[in-house]
């Protein structure tokens, strides 16, 4: 078991910016990792009923017959797509890029909350992430997916994209390392496979309790299967708690890795407004960015459904919102230095690009994104726009907004280079909408399949928590007293 | 001789073709029924066995008598020989009995191929190579006008034409629409047979019926006979002939948009002159002997070669063309006003300026100039006026040149080649006027469209809908075909023989390159011969027949030489008498041209327009053939309506062109669907905003609005003709302009034309380059050292070809040529107007063009710049290509290699020169039949998601590269000629071996005009450009150099 013992430091440090008194963090109501009266029992009642009690929900189904909807709506695109081609999408000569870049690397940043909320921040023993952690790492791998999808369709001949991958092939012919588009098979098929395998090793434990609990046969058969004879023995735990640490140590790079990597894409080219150092650490920001947003945005109408508002608490809310303060930051300064590297640089074709992005004719996304981005993730700094459900909600939705825009207006900046007579427009088509609206489609009934049929939140590790809570609630009776009960 | 007859029967074997596919076929279903039947061998065996077997079951009482019937059938189950044992294997059973089990392994292929046929020659032609291109002469004719054409045949299918270094009238160079033909020849829209009452018909049923009526006119009463204008020697003789045989009956011409007209046309010689003034006319275009000029005119434009002097241009002109885009001074006046200007030059040099005019305020300087000019280069300078100018300006420029001493050494006026040489809209105004007095009986209508084009204010369609019997004959069934009761389909002139004239007297022969396509279809030849009552007669023939007493020496050979160099040389035969002018129509109209209608109109308007307040005076009209589909017959010529026209880069539609400050006085914008409405007839089109146009003058190009013609052309653009009168066939004047609330989508390729300050595209005044040789080199922005992460490795580019190529943008016209030949030679597909306007022409070299300057400049400097793949050695397309699919040759080639695209456009986006181009949908037409005859065979024809562009005709480079290698030698300097080099009418484009330098390209490299495109990036493109020079009079300079400070 992971040493527990810095759990009291980090929850303090929490509490001393939100009040005066020196109460332990745990303590103040705003900022406790659970709710009260959660005992072992009830965290993994709450959690498990969920899965094999609770009636399915009209909610539920309403949601999933939605999302399902726009599913067909992705299936539908992709069969229209392979039988025309790429032509049905508003990519033309100067943009031969277009929504399916943008959305690639706009699901590729979802993703990214996942990875650093289990991976970075189990190293670095922020306990708090322990109940959204199982939430975000399955978003980082349906998002993953949706993002997968893109690069693929986005090919003119899609059928002929495994060329991409350097097999022993008989036309004896590698691929082109030094492409940009190969590195970035190699960063997301690796991610992909990291994440599956991090969240699938970290649903073991959980996996076993539902066996465990299942009354019907088939679920008992099923999640048996899944749980991978997991008795729970020392031995068991001992082996996991050590997997799960080399993952989370492979996850690390990762997350810095991907988007570093998709930003290459950008950067390597020769384009003025492309060809920018900068790409890489603020495209990573961005991803986090948007990553925690994502979570945000569909974390807090799951927590009102299921009533989870002892295990999602405000704490997780204040502190997710600074993380995307901060980010916020960094993109912030990553916008400014794209304009100032720009007149910097002297160069021509930089500074008209520049001012095209921003003056230009598609002047109005710039702003808009500078709106959604930077401007208004500002209120952020106000601790009731924290833990404000409504307004958090929206705010997380205009990032989502925002850094989508953010890729619009890189890859839009394809319509405007170095020969003036080769400029051009890009209007997006319906196919192009409809690509992006069905992988919304295959998000969403990922996420409520798994919301229907996998625990959402860690159980063992909620378990854990609550035994480390206690264990420190002893300790400090004898000095403050406390209103806090603990049910065992 | 032997040769071309030969090919010729041989070609007109391909019918034959597929009457031997389908004997084919039937013999391969007769195999078919072989192996039904075809299940087991050595039946007689089985037949024992049953025999033996214990209890008897019997099937029919034949069986069971086992009668003589019975043996039979089961001895002869199956075919005679399938069941034999194999003992004594002749050859002939032998492939009887497998040649069923071949077949049947043929089927038993898993995946099903397309069905192809391999049939050999039976009798292998002379000369041919399968897989190798044969080259023939022949020519081909715009406006009457000849132009020699060399047409490139695989296995007897002409794919691709290109101009005949030994015609003096393109020297190999050609135009858009002599690319073109190749396409016209495939278009599956031709027409196909012929028509009879809208039903199909027959050659004979038409024969039969006219042939009745033509016996029925006795001696040609109310027979009329319309073409279009020809200088076919063969064909005026015949209808001379015919004309002889039946007295009464009259031949018309018309000729909707004519390049020359009247008894006398003046033949320039550029090369001599170093003032030339252009009066409303698109030197390089309009005229016959256009390329030649261009190529003439290209020729003194080069400082480096001609002791740093250089030609000077002065155009006047409304709309911009191509010709007003390279001049170094150019007037955008208003065609009503030319001929002020024309008498103010006449009145400075001493020529005929008897008439009177204020120049207008914008071109004054200018004149003076010209003046200027024109008086010091005397002997060495000339004005040209166009054909679109009244008789009387040409009368007046006439003059000038002989004041200037033009005439004679400049200009040469010589007989029209032409068969018609009055008023070119006469001829067809008395056969309206004959028909409204019921006069014509039968029209017969070769060659030409008038129901379509003719001027509105003639009446044309209504009269001849009143003809008792019309013909007509054409390559599709057109409008005028659709009111006439009889439609022969005419042949191509790659399909026929036939021969014409030049623009200064040189005949050619035409000779086929292939059967025609759909048997029905008859030449204009036959057409006449039938009218002579030989409905059977073969163009060669005719040909032949008329040449046969008039060629020097031995016909035989001199005839062979004739076919194989496109022209006939030393033919002593004067123009004036090969062309025999038809019966006048009227007696008057030769003698009295200068009063024809067209002339003292436009003088009166336009001095009327001085005194009067100008919205009284309304806006002038300008008609004018379109750059691309010239009087309509192109329609239907898909690269030619998705060509991007010169100076507006508008594809697949014409529209009404006006200066900014016209629209602005009317509150309209590009798209907006305006009415014209001239003498109370209106036609309504798009407005298009063209700087540098004329003020209070608009501009509309004909061929469009076309209500019957093929799938391509349909739809596109509003008819001209609708406006036009015959008196007044080019401009006119009082015209209104009405607002619809409607808007049009016009589709440009280009929509961006400012440079913003970029220096990509360069040019100086000549004399700032003579002060300061390096002043092309000091536009560099950033000096780079060439650093690179790559260069370490870089390849070595010292040993061996280094491919090169250099444009010279002091020559480039813009007219296209280099385009449609590019998307004939390289198989690119048409894309269609949708496609063109999100940006997906797919043209491999595209030609930009930008304005200059001041924004607000009403006349801006027009420039041209062709951008093909820049072939960059430091290549930024191929290091993002995930798969490899575009990599460096050893030669300096940027290669695609489309089988291994995968269609990422990495490539494209990290293009700076935007030359890719891709698939986004199936472009190629691979279903019609027609167009894969067309193709090059030396191309792969490219599928949907992949990749595309300029190759530098790395066929060409590789045939060349086998042939050499054959010879045991080196490629040499020139035998390598890329289709936009070959095509360019001022040879502006140059290819060839940079390591060798003695090779025109390493020579035009060396040139201090040379520069390569956006070198900061360190491509270190192989494309090379020679900057623009320009020699504007000193006088007039301080007025560009300030318009050059806006820039």
């Amino acid at each position: 078991m992971a040493d527990r013992s810095h759990i009291k430091g980090s929850l303090d440090a929490g509490s001393g910016s939100s009040s005066g008194k020196l109460t332990p963090s745990y303590l103040d109501p705003d900022y406790r990792v659970f709710g009260d009266g959660m005992t072992y029992k009830s965290v993994t009642d709450k959690v498990t009923d969920i899965v094999l009690k609770l009636k399915t929900s009209k909610g539920w189904w309403l949601g999933f017959g939605i999302s399902f909807m726009a599913l067909q709506v992705l299936v539908i695109s992709i069969i229209y797509l392979l039988i025309k081609g790429p032509g049905i999408w508003g990519v033309n000569n100067p943009s031969m890029w277009g929504f399916a870049i943008i959305n690639f690397v706009w699901w590729i940043g979802i993703g990214h909350a996942g990875t650093l909320i289990s991976a970075i921040l189990l190293l670095v023993q922020q306990d708090w992430r322990t109940s959204i952690n199982r939430f975000a790492e399955a978003m980082t791998v349906f998002a993953v997916m949706c993002a997968g999808l893109f690069p693929l369709l986005h090919v003119g001949r899609p059928w002929l994209a495994y060329w991409m991958l350097p097999y022993p092939s008989t036309m004896g012919i590698w691929p082109q390392f030094r492409s940009p588009l190969l590195w970035d098979v190699f960063a997301i098929s690796t991610y992909l496979t990291v994440s599956v395998l991090f969240w699938y090793l970290g649903l073991v434990p959980d996996l076993a309790t539902l066996r465990d609990r299942a009354v019907k046969k088939a679920k008992k058969v099923i999640y048996g299967f899944l749980a991978l004879g997991w008795r729970g023995s020392a031995k068991h735990w001992d082996r996991f708690t050590t997997a799960y640490l080399i993952l989370a140590g492979l996850s690390t790079p990762l997350v810095l890795s991907v988007h570093s990597i998709v930003s290459l894409d950008f950067a390597v080219s020769n384009l003025p407004g492309w060809h920018t150092t900068i790409f890489p650490p603020y495209f990573v920001a961005g991803a986090v960015y948007s990553g925690f947003a994502m979570v945000l945005t569909v974390m807090i109408p799951v927590r009102h459904v299921f009533g989870l508002h002892d295990i999602l608490t405000l704490r997780h809310l204040n502190n997710m919102s600074k993380v995307m303060l901060a980010m916020g930051l960094v993109v912030a300064y990553g916008y400014a230095m794209e304009a100032f590297f720009a007149f910097y640089s002297g160069g021509q074709y930089e500074i008209q690009a520049f001012q095209n992005r921003v003056f230009g004719p598609y002047g109005w996304s710039y702003w808009a994104l500078i709106l959604c981005n930077v401007a208004i993730p500002q209120l952020l700094w106000f601790r009731r726009f924290r833990v404000t459900l409504v307004p958090l909600w929206m705010i997380s939705n205009i990032i989502n907004i925002g850094m989508w825009l953010e890729r619009y207006v890189i890859v839009i900046t394809l319509t405007r280079d170095f020969m003036t007579s080769s400029w051009g427009y890009y209007v997006p088509t319906i196919w192009d909408w409809s690509l992006y609206l069905g992988t919304f489609g295959l998000f969403f009934t990922c996420t409520f399949l798994f919301i229907r049929f996998l625990p959402m939140i860690n159980v063992f590790e909620m378990r854990e928590l609550i035994h480390h809570v206690k264990h420190h609630e002893h300790h400090d009776k004898a000095g403050h007293g406390t209103e806090v009960e603990v049910s065992h | 001789m032997e040769r071309a007859i030969e090919r010729h029967t041989d070609s007109r074997n391909q019918p034959g073709r597929t009457s031997a596919k389908g004997r084919i076929r039937t013999h391969e279903s007769e195999m078919s029924r072989v192996n039904d039947k075809d299940t087991a061998i050595n039946l007689p065996v089985l037949d024992k066995q049953e025999e033996n077997s214990g209890d008897q079951f019997w099937r029919s009482y034949d069986q069971l008598a086992n009668s003589p019937r019975y043996r039979d059938i089961v001895d002869h189950e199956f075919q005679e020989g399938a069941d034999t044992p194999p003992t004594e294997v002749d050859r002939r059973n032998f492939m009887k009995v497998m040649g069923a089990s071949f077949a049947l392994a043929g089927i038993s292929a898993c995946v099903r191929q397309p069905e192809e046929k391999i049939i050999p020659y039976v009798k292998q032609p002379e000369e041919v190579v399968p897989g190798k291109p044969l080259f023939y002469a022949t020519a081909l004719t715009h406006g009457g006008f000849a132009n020699g054409v060399i047409v490139e045949s695989h296995e007897g299918r002409p794919t691709r034409v290109d101009g005949n270094i030994m015609h003096p009238a393109n020297l190999g160079s050609s135009d858009v629409f002599m690319q073109a033909e190749i396409l016209q020849l495939y278009d599956p829209d031709r027409s196909k047979t012929v028509t009879q009452n809208a039903a199909i018909g027959s050659w004979e049923a038409f024969t039969t019926v006219i042939g009745d009526q033509l016996a029925a006119s006795g001696d040609g009463k109310g027979l009329r006979l319309l073409t279009g204008a020809t200088s076919s020697p063969t064909l005026i003789q015949q209808i001379n002939d015919f004309l002889a045989k039946y007295p009464q009956a009259q031949w018309h011409t018309y000729e909707p948009t004519p390049i020359a007209s009247g008894e006398k046309i003046a033949q320039y010689d550029f090369s001599k002159a170093d003032v030339i003034v252009v009066l409303d006319c698109d030197l390089f275009t309009n005229l016959p002997g256009s390329l030649r000029y261009a190529r003439d005119f290209a020729s003194r434009r080069n400082p480096e070669t001609n002791d740093e002097k250089m030609n000077r241009l002065y155009v006047a002109e409304a709309a911009p063309t191509g010709t007003g885009s390279i001049a170094d001074h150019r007037m955008a006046v208003r065609s009503t006003d030319i001929w002020k200007i024309a008498s103010a030059i006449a009145k400075g040099v001493g020529g005929d300026g008897s008439a009177s005019g204020q120049v207008p305020e914008t071109a004054a300087n200018t004149v003076e100039a010209i003046i200027d000019d024109l008086k010091k280069h005397n002997g060495k300078a000339v004005v040209v006026a166009g054909e679109t100018q009244p008789h009387a300006v040409h009368k007046i420029v006439e003059s000038i040149n002989n004041a200037i001493g033009a005439v004679g050494s400049t200009v040469e006026y010589i007989d029209s080649p032409l068969a018609y040489k009055g008023d070119p809209f006469e001829s067809l105004r008395e056969l309206t006027v004959d028909i409204k007095n019921e006069e014509v009986e039968t029209l017969i209508v070769i060659g030409c469209n008038p129901v379509y084009d003719a001027p509105v204010d003639l009446d044309f369609v209504e009269a001849f809908k009143t003809v008792p019997n019309r013909v007509h004959h054409g390559l599709y069934h057109d409008e005028t075909a659709y009111y006439s009761q009889f439609h022969v389909p005419a042949t191509h002139p790659f399909e026929g023989w036939s021969d014409g004239v030049a623009y200064d007297g040189t005949v050619s022969i035409v000779q086929p390159l292939i059967a025609p396509l759909y048997g029905p279809c008859r030449s204009s030849h036959q057409m006449i011969a039938f009218l002579n009552g030989n409905s059977t007669a073969k163009d060669y023939d005719l040909i032949q027949t008329y040449w046969s007493d008039k060629l020097p020496g031995d016909f035989e050979k001199s005839w062979r030489k004739a076919l194989h160099d496109g022209i006939l040389k030393d033919f002593s035969v004067s123009v004036a008498e090969t062309a025999l002018p038809p019966t006048p129509v009227s007696g008057e109209t030769d003698e009295d041209e200068v009063s024809t209608p067209t002339q003292p109109e436009e003088t009166e308007s336009g001095e009327r327009s001085d005194g009067l307040p100008e919205e009284l005076a309304g806006l002038e009209v300008n008609f004018r053939a379109d750059p691309c589909i010239w009087d309509g017959r192109y329609s239907n010529n898909g690269w030619l309506q998705e060509c991007p026209k010169p100076i507006t880069k508008l594809v697949w539609d014409n529209a009404v062109l006006m200066s900014k400050k016209t629209a602005d006085d009317n509150s309209l914008e590009n798209g907006d669907v305006v009415e014209l409405e001239l003498n109370g007839r209106t036609v309504q089109g798009p407005v298009w905003i063209m700087p540098g146009h004329a003020e209070r003058s608009v501009t509309v190009h004909f061929g469009y609005g076309r209500e019957r013609t093929g799938r391509v052309g349909k739809g596109a653009g509003f008819n001209a003709y609708a406006l036009r009168e015959s008196g007044t066939p080019w401009f006119s004047i009082g015209m209104k302009l009405n607002h619809t609330r409607h808007h049009h989508q016009l589709v440009s390729t280009q929509d961006h034309s400012s440079l913003e300050g970029r220096n990509y595209y360069r040019d100086v005044q000549l004399s700032q380059f003579l002060n300061n040789p390096e002043v092309i080199e000091e536009m560099e922005h950033v000096h780079t050292d060439k650093l690179s992460f790559y260069r370490s490795s870089k390849w070595d580019y010292s040993k061996g070809y280094a491919w090169a190529m250099t444009i010279d943008l002091s020559a480039c016209i813009g007219c296209n040529a280099c385009l449609i030949a590019c998307q004939s030679e390289n198989n690119i597909p048409v894309v269609g107007k949708g496609q063109v306007a999100v940006g997906r022409e797919l043209h491999w070299i595209r030609i930009d063009r930008y304005f200059k300057g001041d924004p607000d400049d009403p006349n801006p400097p027009i420039v041209h710049q062709p951008v093909p793949c820049q072939q960059c050695e430091q290549a930024p397309c191929e290091v993002v290509c995930p798969v490899a699919a575009t990599v460096h040759s050893a030669e300096g080639l940027n290669d695609m290699v489309y089988n291994r695209c995968i269609g990422t456009r990495y490539c494209s986006n990290n293009c700076p020169y935007k030359v890719r181009r891709f698939n986004f949908l199936q472009y190629a037409d691979e279903d019609t039949e027609q167009f894969r005859l067309m193709r090059n065979p030396d191309v792969s024809v490219r599928t949907r998601g992949v990749m595309e562009k300029c190759t530098y005709c790395v066929q060409r480079i590789n045939s060349a590269r086998i042939k050499a290698k054959i010879e045991n030698r080196s490629i040499q300097d020139g035998e390598i000629i890329t289709a936009c080099q070959h095509a360019c009418p001022t040879q502006a484009i140059v290819f060839g071996d940079q390591n060798d330098k003695e090779s025109r390209v390493s020579k035009m490299k060396e040139s201090k005009r040379n520069y390569g495109m956006l070198n900061e990036l360190n491509t270190i493109p192989r494309t090379t450009y020679l900057a623009r020079l320009t020699n504007p009079q000193e006088s007039l300079v301080e007025v560009h150099d300030h318009q050059d400070e806006h820039h």
